[in-house]
């Protein structure tokens, strides 16, 4: 590759992580943000909504992990 | 990413390459701890006054019961013993990683990627194999949609069952492997800067994210068993029945 594709990789993967990871942090703010004022209305459906509080942390983080993926492959100039 | 480690006994077998490296070789330390495990805290099972492994085992054959199985609505007493057997495989195969020197074998995509096939083909093959091909077919059509809405649905949804066991292995996969990177690239830092201060605060750090990692290796475990159960439980369409667990 020559230098313009590789400054291209560069900084579209340090654009992709960076958008995705604000996407992921506002998702999971939002998500904890409701679990936490439901928690406060009625402490007794915390047990029931724990493990769907995780799954919820799963879902989100692996659409921020796909774009990770994306940036690592980039950077290794792979892709 | 990570590397694929040295290779110890080549195997070629009809031009696919099954050779032994250190990725397996740890995949079979995880088995034989794991083996190590449930035949150990099964012997003698006792009513009361139970030992500390057997409440480990109990515990964990709960949680798969009532956290896995029953939000899925799978027929208990048919699918426990094969979603705890992939809860328990996943769970052992990250936890590995936490062992000096090698990394967890679930961050190599073809690990996480065979375990997504094979509850991919689970599934589907069980659907094809109680409807028939014809009743497959029938069956990717989602409810109550006829005429043009169907000609646009139908191939978003095969598409999107297809990409399922893609979104599993690459969420394990990216999990284990960034948890890595980002461990990698702390204690890096002592390298890059050579400086006692930054060491100090590195090695620090470095022991909160093994201990996050730690943390991620059960909430992915979990996540994976959780997302394989709701994916066979779509593919089989039961009626709802109460599970049966005795």
């Amino acid at each position: 590759m020559n230098s313009a594709n590789l400054f291209g990789a560069y900084i579209g993967s340090g654009i992709a992580i960076g958008l995705a990871a604000l996407g992921g942090g506002i998702g999971i703010g939002i998500l904890m943000a409701k679990v936490f004022e439901s928690m406060a209305r009625q402490p007794e459906v915390l047990a029931k909504m724990r493990p769907l509080m995780f799954i919820g942390i799963a879902f989100i983080e692996a659409i921020v992990l796909y774009a990770l993926v994306i940036a690592i492959l980039l950077v290794t100039k792979q892709a | 990413m990570v590397p694929e480690g040295v290779v110890y006994i080549p195997i070629r077998l009809a031009g696919l390459d099954l050779s032994i490296n250190s990725n397996i070789v740890w995949i079979f330390v995880a088995s034989a701890l794991l083996l190590l495990f449930l035949l150990g805290s099964s012997r003698k099972l006792r009513l009361r006054r139970i030992g500390p492994l057997q409440n480990v085992l109990e515990y964990t054959v709960e949680f798969v019961e009532k956290q896995i199985i029953e939000p899925a609505e799978l027929d208990g007493k048919a699918w426990t013993p094969f979603f705890l057997s992939l809860f328990l495989y996943v769970l052992f195969n990250d936890l590995i990683g936490i062992i000096p020197g090698t990394h967890a074998t679930t961050s190599n995509i073809n690990a996480t990627g065979a375990l997504a096939l094979l509850v991919f083909f689970i599934g589907n093959g069980l659907r094809m194999w109680r409807k028939g091909i014809g009743g497959f077919a029938k069956s990717l059509i989602p409810e109550g949609v006829s005429g043009p809405l169907l000609v646009l649905m139908f191939p978003i949804e095969v598409i999107s069952q297809l990409l399922k066991p893609f979104s599993l292995a690459i969420r394990l996969f990216a999990n284990m492997t960034g948890d890595h990177l980002l461990l990698v690239t702390i204690i890096g830092f002592i390298m890059l800067f050579q400086n006692i201060a930054v060491s100090i605060v590195s090695i620090g750090g470095a022991v909160v994210v093994i201990l996050f990692e730690i943390f991620i290796d059960f909430i992915q475990a979990y996540v994976f068993a959780f997302l394989s159960a709701m994916l066979v439980s779509e593919c089989l369409e039961e009626m709802p029945e109460p599970v049966r667990t005795t």
